[in-house]
């Protein structure tokens, strides 16, 4: 049961309090502005029933079928998960510094951490990796199609 | 017409209009490859150097970027499941799912090819039916403008395996799309973001929604694809693509003939052309069931209806002076700046050079077959790059395209939020197109609904008009006809 309503209900629940919140915040607002948004409200309340129903049935029905050697694979699925994570923490760190180190500073060290989580652990191939994704990124963008980008404290 | 066959012998007796059609050609496909990035960037960034030029070359130089950004997207929809523009991200269904299998090659030279045979047939309508076209625009009302965003999202049930969650997940989408000021100037959702004030940008949702999730998986492989033949990455494999297109000839053309008369439809642009193409290619062909795996038709489907819009678009924009999307609207402002007048009478003054530019058109839809062949040929090698080398680089580009976008960090946020959503969406097996698609259609569906108020007693009213209630009929049809087919196939015995 908990497997069933992490996997497959967790999601459309998270979206339709979402909806909801978004759903009360309008209403309070005039009829021009909620005239489509309450009926499509409604349809998602319905469906969220109706495809909870039919994920359950379903869920029901496999049940008793799921492969009971399922610990085996947890060990390398966890490392899998952290390294995803990891990528994604360093993206977020990336957005939220990227405005006060600068571009290229910033998506030097982004990419080098990214490298490492990847399995790189040549030192000169991630220096140099780094520094010329970053260096061509620049070159496309700032000086091809003079496109800004976060200056940082260096001056350029 | 006498203008027309004028303009090929002018536009081929002089070689800088080649010279600038191949350049033109080359930066608009450039540009449409790289995330975030679009032609309609490339001909605003070329604006002003098209002052100093005449209208002709101007014309040609612009439009020539124009075609170019419309097939550039599609090489990265295939290769890395990242869409260059809206107008190319249902190419990524089956484009992307060929390229996992190694037939790269092949589903290149299925894109390039429609590619071209959609903006030729689009060229054709262009100039045998431009003012019919233009007029037929015209009847256009916010009744039938509600039903055109109406089918399109009506098409949200059978782009995924589930009709009931797609239409949860396009609805989820319809919602994201009405956050930020509305027709009357509420703000909706923003959260006090003063970056969603006009809305939720879509560069950010696309590529968070449906690149990121892919990136994500890659991160746990060694390579994009194992035991990669050679075949599958040399031009041959393009060649073999654009024969895939040429033995599909009444889906190409019918497919085209819908993305014309979907670009003469102010608003409703290359990637409702894509989507409309997409479903009816679903309904009607024999890999209809097949749709999403990685089959020929669902690429062909696409391509050749959002090439083939161009000639609507182009259309609506010379005869009326109205533009349909961003691009039509920098092309607009190029002719401004040569001193032309927008409107109606801008066709009838400088007929000859527009239809002059027209033939420069089909020349350009050639140009593009040749540079597209070239840079089809050095994409295709991607799969062969270690994914420890290609996801950081990707990574770093979708980033800096997010970013590029509206020149903001918080698009980049944005990026990464929806990125984890629509891998946890993925995940939990929610498609994510029908998302995508309410995202796009959701904001014009709210105003026009608004205008039906404002300009009709009650709603039902806009029920009298024909183009309304065959937009209805179609739209309801589309909406049923998964759900029956599902039942229908469950009923069936194994």
């Amino acid at each position: 049961m908990k497997s069933f309503l992490l996997k497959k209900m967790a999601l459309p629940t998270i979206v339709l309090l979402w909806a909801a919140s978004y759903y009360v915040e309008v209403m309070g607002y005039s009829v021009k502005n909620h005239r489509m948004i309450q009926p499509i409200f409604w349809v998602m309340v319905l469906l969220y029933i109706v495809n909870g129903i039919t994920d359950y049935r379903e869920w029901k029905r496999e049940a008793p079928d799921a492969p009971k050697d399922a610990a085996p694979q947890e060990k390398p699925d966890r490392r899998q998960a952290l390294r995803l994570a990891a990528i994604i923490g360093c993206m977020a760190g990336y957005v939220a510094v990227l405005d006060i180190i600068g571009f290229l500073p910033g998506t030097a060290v982004f990419i080098c951490a990214v490298l490492l989580l990847m399995g790189e652990r040549r030192w000169y191939r991630l220096a140099g990796i780094s520094i010329a994704f970053s260096a061509v990124i620049y070159l496309i963008f700032k000086v091809g199609l003079a496109i800004p980008l976060p200056k940082g404290f260096l001056p350029f | 017409m006498s203008y027309f066959f004028a303009g090929f012998a002018q536009i081929l007796s002089d070689p800088q209009y080649l010279m600038f059609m191949f350049a033109g050609v080359a930066l608009g496909m450039v540009l449409g490859c790289l995330p975030g990035l679009t032609g309609s960037l490339g001909i605003a960034l070329m604006l002003p150097f098209t002052y100093h030029m005449e209208a002709l070359t101007a014309l040609v130089f612009l439009l020539s970027i124009y075609t170019g950004g419309l097939f550039g997207g599609a090489i990265t929809a295939i290769m890395i499941n990242t869409p260059g523009s809206t107008s190319n991200m249902v190419t990524m269904l089956d484009g992307y799912p060929m390229a996992k299998r190694g037939e790269g090659g092949r589903a290149m030279g299925i894109g390039l090819t429609s590619s071209v045979i959609g903006g030729l047939i689009g060229c054709v309508f262009l100039v045998m039916a431009t003012e019919p076209l233009a007029t037929f625009a015209l009847k256009f009302g916010p009744g039938e403008m509600f039903m055109v965003v109406f089918f399109g999202l009506s098409c949200i049930g059978s782009l995924a395996k589930n009709p009931l969650k797609s239409i949860y997940s396009g609805l989820f989408g319809v919602l994201l799309g009405t956050i930020g000021m509305s027709a009357v100037g509420t703000l909706r959702g923003t959260y006090g973001q003063m970056y969603l004030m006009d809305g939720v940008p879509m560069t950010p949702a696309l590529i968070g929604f449906l690149a990121l999730p892919e990136i994500m998986l890659l991160v746990n492989q060694t390579s994009m694809i194992k035991d990669l033949d050679a075949k599958s990455v040399g031009p041959r494999s393009i060649l073999q693509g654009a024969l895939e297109v040429v033995r599909r000839p009444v889906q190409t053309v019918l497919c085209s003939i819908l993305g014309v008369v979907v670009g003469i439809i102010p608003a409703a642009g290359a990637s409702v052309a894509g989507v409309l193409g997409y479903n009816q290619s679903k309904q009607w062909t024999k890999a209809g069931d097949r749709f999403g795996t990685g089959v020929p038709e669902g690429i062909i489907a696409c391509e050749t209806a959002n090439n083939a819009s161009e000639g609507g678009a182009l259309s609506t924009l010379f005869v009326l002076g109205i533009p349909g999307s961003n691009s039509t609207a920098m092309l607009l402002g190029a002719l401004v700046l040569q001193g032309w007048n927008p409107g109606p009478k801008l066709f009838i003054d400088n007929r000859e050079i527009i239809y002059t530019a027209f033939s420069s058109l089909f020349l350009q839809q050639l140009v593009m077959l040749v540079v597209g062949f070239v840079l089809c040929a050095c994409a295709v090698y991607i799969v062969k790059v270690p994914t420890r080398y290609l996801v950081p680089f990707i990574l770093t580009f979708t980033l800096v395209g997010a970013f590029s976008n509206r020149n903001a960090v918080f698009d980049m946020g944005l990026m990464v939020l929806f990125g984890i959503l629509g891998f946890l969406m993925k995940k939990a097996e929610f498609p994510v197109m029908p998302l995508i698609l309410g995202l796009l259609l959701g904001g014009d569906a709210d105003s026009e609904l608004l205008r039906i108020y404002q300009s009709h007693d009650h709603f039902y009213q806009i029920f009298r008009s024909p183009i309304v209630l065959v937009l209805a009929a179609v739209s309801v049809f589309c909406v049923a006809m998964p759900l029956i087919t599902k039942k229908r196939k469950a009923g069936k015995p194994a």
